[in-house]
């Protein structure tokens, strides 16, 4: 697929979204802004358990509570299992729900559905269900889940669709080992040597608008279900299934989302209210509070990482080994295709003799999994740039000279990236510039201010991809209206991240109009085209090229329809934006106007075209991020003073856009590296289930992030863009740890580093000397 | 959830008492935890109508109204030029601007919270509480008490102590991990410990701390540091909080060092 | 049981049966408010940040009774000043998905008070906005546009002390 030929006017441009008005005005665009008033509210009863079987319920008292419409238990449900993960079909996620279980797998696992004409009788027939339960013994430290003898999911009718390598009577959601060369061997040769074991946790996305979702009946007794989602079409499917009704009596849309970072690409709050309006016939709203999201959602995989890599003596890095343990909980959402990410992506930053990338996705009894902007690649970096900055730290080496002999550089095939070639690569020139931000000559590794605290700096690179090769579909469908403006709808969800708008750059651009004439639609099963949706870092790069498609193919309808206005052939003819004219003799044109009207007249084919598109190959974006951090060693606190950021996202559509992803993500990053901790309890529940427990940074937490592009230009992509959504969150990790390891000699191969485990950490390496 | 029956807003301190005698009464303050956990309160008594939002000062001191809010106490140039800006530095890191305007001194000081910067500050000022039937309570005694079916009208401080104010907290604006307000008048100097993250508890500190080297600071420091206990929880365990108390202490002393004088 | 309670919403005299343990978060949103977004429950992100009597303050955790007497603002008493800073973030990409910026620019609209001479350094914008979290933006884009906004009102406020010179 070509490019476009004609210059970019708008993309590359700092173009304010298009919605930017009604939000920052307050308009009430979000899903309950706009539910109904007379929605029932529905609330649910969850497992105070990890692990249990429920003997009985009863239901009877929470029944009689005056406005309660209805209480539903396992016994209601359908029994079909399914998966709530947003995936395209056959989901690699193993069908292992049902929309109430009698085994609740999880503390916060839904154990009854309560809906009720108003939230106080709502919450009042929450605490009068009573239920018996068997308490079974839990699976909670993910180590010691593979082949224990308790099984999270022992039932039957489990299935798995795909070949992931799970075995639901091994605890085991996926599992799998991929080599090339001989990795053993070359590591045993090696004169350099690292062996390391890392520790992510499961953080939060903590999106600001919670999980939420309401439902109605339409006028021909469909269900319509509006939803804070990033997934309309997989939604669709995924209520078909649970429901165990068809696709065509579901209608799914999406208003404006309050952020999402993948928690949406889980169908977490959904099914609930879903079940209540297609049983009781009445609209249903319910909303997650803070504390479900926190303890009941998609937070990201919890994953150790063993990293083995080897260097020969001449500084060339000569083998990476990585094996993933990843926790999915209680279920498998996204669990068996995060963790390729964890090897995927970090490998194959590096050129090596040999690789090997193995794992094991584990089922426990704790809060399920999803899907974190990083999506596994996250863990994956964190792990394998430390163990990169420990080898280099035992050869004596310097970590970016170390770096830029061994990188991945353009041109160059990436075995461990499914053999994919890096056709737009500018890693080197992100990491010089990176490190002339932060000022690596002068500060590198270490200074000593006056007050006593030191400061460090360390660095990171990290990729991701763009879309999911050979699975992905974006499509876009553009209409010409009848001023000769353009109705372009969309399937993908903007959640803020701006695709509506970048989206609608590539058509004015293609199309030669002012960004005004796009009007732009999404998202509504009814009448988006089919897009898989908005995540994997999909939109900009896979919908984008649908757009440049679909404008091609509407610029040769607006000339055929032109040819048979002027009487003259198609193929003389030329669309300038506003008119079509004879090559030969540009006197001789119809306007755009005259054509649209012309198509509403006596016409018998739409000036409309739909195209869709799909990649054989995820072109990865790359980055380097550069931290200094500062630490009062007598108090252990740190502090990331300054974040640097150099980017290859390709061609940068709408730059506003492309720097906020970027300084959003990093940010993200810094709180997942310093302050995001998630502790359970020994049963299995979930201490930081509010804001107050679960600390993000806010302004005051850093002292500068600043960012740079470096576009390369992937020729695959549209107007030559890659992705920009979730390689900007997984340099902080590594980046930071490599930092304070720098500035105090100390590695920390466990997240977040906090300032009592350097404290700590200090003390001990003190009472050592 | 919440459950209130009945809500008040009484236009006399009498009457304000009369109703927290009742049983299941309580008194508003800023009610910023309000909203956390299970609470039914059959009176609830809004004190907003009684004019106790003030800071008063004299030759001798500060009176503040127990409904003055943190966000006034953080702006209030006079209070902050008396005790080294402490007032700024204790309610600072508190949440936010919008929270900091709701909450209330006597909110902070009734609740006797485990994590409160307020109730630190005012112990090492040796503040005083007034109580509408009981009269003038000094802090240090009623941090010890808890649940008085009374009132808090105001509290009043003395301008006979100068005050470093320090604290340590995982971000910016989270609960501290350790709180320290070291304190110095005529009799003597003393620190007061909180967040730790049990209720702040006052440390005399010895009276011939002048001059001393940090290494003897230090450890007069962490003997105070070890002088009470400290919990666990997720913002750091004992020895932590211990270890940063220690620190703490040993850096408000030397920061009154850098103040110089006596109050 | 509920209370009658008389208040000044967005300019206009409202009066209401509210019962005594309603926030006055859920109170306004029932009457309309939309803008008033509910993000955490617990005091600790700012996204309902209202105005009272002109300061701002948490609606999620302010009892709504207590509003009585009081004058309530939200955004939507405040469209054209919320178009403004609404611009300066739209320049920057800043709004993002756009939830938490009501309760961003209501407390942005406080810093005229705060700041009577419109000139909050960088240190300050980011210690007074600490308590209205974002999880899109890392904060870069607000403090950008936050500045411009500030360096434009003074621009302003000059501009108009020479005309009447």
């Amino acid at each position: 697929m070509s490019n476009p030929t004609k210059p970019a006017r708008l993309v590359g441009g700092r173009i304010r979204k298009k919605d930017w008005e009604a939000l920052t005005t307050g308009q009430p665009v979000y899903t309950d802004d706009i539910a109904p008033d007379n929605c029932l509210i529905v609330k649910l009863l969850r497992s105070p358990h990890a692990h249990a079987r429920i003997r009985s319920i009863n239901t009877a008292i929470a029944k009689k509570v005056p406005g309660v419409e209805a209480v539903y238990t396992w016994e209601d449900v359908p029994k079909r299992r399914f998966t709530l993960a947003g995936q395209t079909y056959p989901e690699p996620s193993a069908y292992d729900r049902l929309i109430l279980d009698r085994e609740v797998r999880h503390v916060g696992d839904p154990v009854a559905i309560i809906a009720a004409e108003t939230e106080e009788a709502a919450l009042k027939a929450v605490k009068l269900v009573k239920v018996d339960y068997e308490v079974l013994p839990a699976v909670l430290d993910f180590h010691t889940a593979k082949d224990n003898p308790v099984l999270v999911h022992p039932e039957e009718d489990w299935k798995a669709l795909c070949e992931v390598g799970a075995d639901n009577k091994r605890n085991l959601v996926a599992s799998d080992c991929i080599e090339e060369g001989d990795p053993e061997a070359v590591y045993a040769a090696c004169a350099y040597k690292v062996d390391e074991t890392y520790h992510t946790k499961a953080n939060q996305q903590a999106m600001m608008e919670t999980f939420r979702t309401w439902c109605q009946k339409d006028v021909y007794g469909r269900l319509m279900v509006v939803s804070s989602t990033q997934i309309v079409f997989h939604l669709r499917r995924i209520l078909a299934g649970a429901l165990d009704i068809p696709k065509s009596k579901i209608r799914v849309l999406k208003p404006r989302i309050g952020g999402g970072f993948g928690a949406k690409q889980t169908s977490v709050s959904e099914i609930y209210p879903a079940f209540v309006t297609w049983k009781t016939g009445k609209p249903s709203k319910l909303v997650y509070t803070r504390y479900e999201s926190q303890i009941a959602s998609s937070p990201r995989h919890e994953m150790e990482l063993r990293v083995r890599a080897g260097a020969d003596e001449n500084g060339k890095l000569k083998v990476l080994m990585v094996h993933t343990l990843s926790n999915s909980g209680g279920y498998a959402e996204h669990g068996p295709t995060t963790v390729g990410l964890s090897g995927h992506k970090s490998i194959p930053l590096y050129q090596t003799d040999a690789f090997r990338f193995s794992y094991d996705v584990v089922y426990t009894n704790r809060m399920s999994s999803g899907a974190y902007r990083g999506y596994g690649a996250t863990q994956g970096i964190f792990a394998v740039e430390s163990a990169i900055d420990e080898l280099v730290k035992k050869m004596g080496d310097d970590p970016v000279a170390f770096r830029l002999r061994n990188m991945t550089h353009e041109g160059d095939k990436m075995p461990a990236y499914y053999g994919e070639i890096s056709l737009s690569n500018t890693l080197d020139q992100c990491l010089q510039k990176a490190a002339d931000m932060i000022g690596w000559k002068d500060k590198y590794p270490r200074r000593v201010l006056e007050n006593g605290h030191i400061r460090g700096v360390g660095l990171a690179l990290d990729m991701q991809g763009s879309g999911i090769s050979g699975v992905d579909v974006g499509s876009v469908t553009i209409r010409v209206m009848d001023d000769g403006s353009y109705n372009m709808l969309l399937g993908c969800a903007d959640m803020g991240t701006g695709c509506d708008t970048i989206l609608a750059q590539m058509a004015a651009d293609m199309l030669d109009c002012p960004l005004e004439n796009i009007a732009v639609f999404s998202a509504d099963t009814d009448l988006s085209p089919y897009d898989s949706g908005s995540y994997a870092s999909s939109t900009t790069y896979i919908t984008g090229m649908a757009c440049v498609k679909c404008c091609k193919e509407l610029i040769g309808k607006i000339i055929a329809a032109a040819a048979d206005m002027l009487g003259k052939p198609a193929a003389g003819l030329e669309f300038d934006g506003e008119k079509v004219f004879a090559t030969d003799d540009p006197a001789q044109s119809v306007s755009l106007k005259e054509i649209s009207y012309h198509a509403q007249c006596g016409n018998s084919s739409p000036l409309e075209a739909t195209a869709s598109h799909s990649s054989p190959t995820s072109p990865p974006p790359f980055m380097c991020g550069a931290a200094e951090v500062d630490i009062d060693p007598e108090t252990g606190a740190v502090k990331v003073v300054e974040f640097d950021a150099a980017v290859d996202c390709g061609t940068v559509v709408n730059e506003n856009l492309a720097r906020v992803q970027a300084e959003g993500g990093i940010l993200q990053g810094i709180g997942m590296a310093t302050t995001e901790d998630i502790i359970y309890d020994g049963k299995g529940r979930l201490v930081n289930n509010s804001f107050m427990q679960y600390r993000m940074p806010t302004k005051e937490d850093f002292g500068k992030i600043r960012v740079e592009f470096c576009p390369s230009f992937e020729p695959s992509g549209p107007f030559g863009a890659k992705s920009i959504g979730e390689v900007v969150i997984n340099t902080p990790s590594p980046a930071i740890a490599n930092a304070i390891e720098n500035a105090i000699g100390i590695r920390f191969r466990e997240l977040p580093i906090t300032p009592e485990k350097i404290l700590t950490a200090l003390q001990k390496k003190e009472n050592g000397r | 959830m919440l459950h209130i029956n009945h809500y008040y807003r009484p236009d006399t301190l009498e009457e304000a008492w009369q109703l927290r005698q009742k049983r299941g009464s309580a008194v508003l303050g800023g009610t910023g935890w309000l909203r956390l956990g299970e609470h039914t309160i059959q009176h609830a008594i809004d004190l907003s109508s009684l004019g106790l939002d003030y800071i008063r000062e004299d030759e001798n001191g500060f009176l503040i109204g127990a409904m003055t809010t943190l966000r006034t106490l953080e702006c209030c140039k006079e209070l902050n030029d008396a005790f080294d800006g402490g007032f700024v530095k204790a309610v600072e890191h508190i949440v936010g601007v919008q929270f900091r305007n709701c909450a209330t001194i006597g909110g902070s000081v009734y609740g006797r919270f485990g994590f409160s910067d307020v109730l630190t500050l005012l112990l090492a000022l040796d503040a005083e509480v007034h109580l509408y039937r009981e009269g003038w309570v000094p802090i240090v005694k009623f941090a010890k008490r808890s649940g008085e079916a009374d009132i808090l009208t105001e509290i009043r401080i003395r301008k006979n102590r100068r005050v470093a104010y320090l604290s340590e907290r995982l971000n910016a604006n989270d609960f501290p991990a350790c709180a320290v307000a070291v304190s110095r008048g005529e009799e003597g100097w003393q620190c007061v410990i909180g967040a730790r993250p049990c209720r702040a508890k006052l440390v005399k500190l010895p009276d011939d701390l002048d001059g001393c080297d940090r290494f003897v600071l230090q450890k007069i420091a962490q003997k105070a540091a070890g002088s009470v206990t400290y919990g666990g929880g997720m913002r750091g365990g004992p020895a932590y909080r211990q270890a940063v108390a220690a620190v703490l202490i040993r850096r408000g002393i030397e920061a009154l060092y850098e103040k110089g004088g006596q109050a | 049981m509920n209370k009658t309670v008389t208040f000044t919403l967005n300019g206009k005299k409202v009066t209401r049966e509210l019962p005594c343990d309603q926030f006055l978060l859920e109170a306004l949103r029932e009457m309309g408010c939309k803008s008033v977004k509910r993000g955490c429950e617990t005091s600790a992100c700012g996204l309902c940040t209202v105005w009272l009597d002109e300061k701002p303050v948490l609606s999620c955790t302010t009892l709504a009774v207590r509003a009585d007497g009081h004058r309530v603002t939200t955004l939507e008493g405040l469209q054209d000043e919320a178009r403004v800073i609404g611009g300066y973030l739209a320049d920057e990409g800043g709004e993002q998905c756009g939830f938490c910026s009501p309760g961003l620019i209501m407390n942005i609209l406080s810093m005229e008070k705060a700041f009577p001479k419109l000139d909050p350094t960088e240190a300050e914008i980011r210690h007074y906005l600490e308590g209205n979290l974002c999880r899109c933006s890392g904060y870069e884009s607000h403090i950008r546009a936050v500045t411009n906004y500030f360096a434009a009102k003074r621009k302003a406020r000059d501009a108009g002390k020479e005309e009447t010179r």
